[in-house]
């Protein structure tokens, strides 16, 4: 069964520079010393116990490799002037190409939002509110009236009272009178 | 932004237009930035010079020395590689950006047209 090939993780990619560098100086190192080594024997034709680091790097064949390696780092050292001028002015024109792109994008922008400003400058302004005077306090969202618990007799009373002014008109105010009486008194004793 | 580079203009509203303007606007900022800035590359240029000095060091003294000093070559050959790989990245960058660049101003100048088309 095939693996999910999952994506490289950014941490690894400064690691994995460090290391291709250090085995890339590795490589040309030993490759170096290598050639040298061989170089050495078979000129010289010594014995490898008599190798001296100290020798080689005194002998003839050492100073004109290094002076070879000093020329070839300084032709490096001279070829990346010219290559950062390049690089500096490519990013200066890039950058200026991008501001000028931008300013056009946002004067075409102001453009589109002109006539709607001015279309807003027309339109009647919206009368204002009367402004609350500072330090007041705010009116709470959901205000009740909150008068106290209802006064349940008066209710009563007036109920009775209405229904006495209408029975009055059909003639059997007296009864009615009573049995409402009594009701009124029955009900805290049931109560 | 590619729906945006695809799309036909003549045939949105004046609204999307105006958003896909604004879109744009926002694209072009956020690409400039990402433009890199002349202090990077001045730091770079500084390691270069370190990493040349340091090898060109290392060479000559190696014989007074013994070889020893050939590790200077090594971190001024470190160094080099370093900044190589960084310049190679930032010319990536920088191509791209130029691309990105001509395909806003596609981009633009199509939006362009087409507000001069509607009259705004």
């Amino acid at each position: 069964m095939r693996e999910r090939e999952t994506p490289p993780d950014p941490g690894e990619e400064p690691a994995r520079r460090r290391i291709s560098i250090v085995a890339w100086v590795t490589v040309v190192v030993v490759s170096f010393a290598l050639g040298a080594l061989v170089t050495h024997f078979a000129m010289l034709k010594e014995p490898i116990s008599q190798y001296s680091f100290q020798a080689f790097f005194a002998s003839p064949f050492w100073s004109t490799v290094s002076i070879a390696l000093v020329c070839f780092v300084s032709g490096i050292g001279y070829a990346y002037i010219p290559f950062a001028w390049y690089r500096d002015d490519a990013n200066r024109t890039l950058r200026t190409e991008y501001r000028d792109l931008r300013e056009k994008a946002g004067a075409l922008r102001q453009s589109v939002d002109a006539p709607r400003d001015r279309a807003d400058a027309l339109r009647p302004p919206q009368p204002a509110r009367p402004a609350k005077p500072v330090g007041s306090s705010p009116e709470p969202e959901y205000a009740e009236q909150d008068d106290g618990p209802p006064d349940i007799a008066a209710v009563i009373s007036e109920m009775s009272a209405a229904i006495k002014a209408n029975l009055r008109d059909t003639g059997s105010t007296g009864r009615m009178d009573v049995d409402l009486k009594q009701a009124l008194r029955s009900k805290p004793s049931d109560e | 932004m590619f729906k945006t580079a695809t799309a036909n203009f003549s045939t949105i509203s004046d609204a999307e237009l105006d958003a896909r303007l604004q879109a744009l606007t926002v694209d072009i900022a956020i690409a400039g930035e990402k433009i890199e800035p002349a202090l990077v590359a001045r730091k770079r240029s500084r390691q270069v010079f370190r990493g040349v000095v340091l090898m060109i060091a290392g060479l000559l003294f190696s014989a007074q020395t013994g070889g020893v000093t050939l590790i200077l070559c090594v971190a001024g050959v470190a160094d080099l590689i370093d900044v190589l790989e960084e310049d190679a990245a930032a010319l990536r960058l920088q191509a791209r950006l130029r691309d990105d660049l001509e395909r806003y101003l596609g981009i633009y100048q199509r939006i362009a047209v087409e507000k001069a088309n509607r009259d705004w």
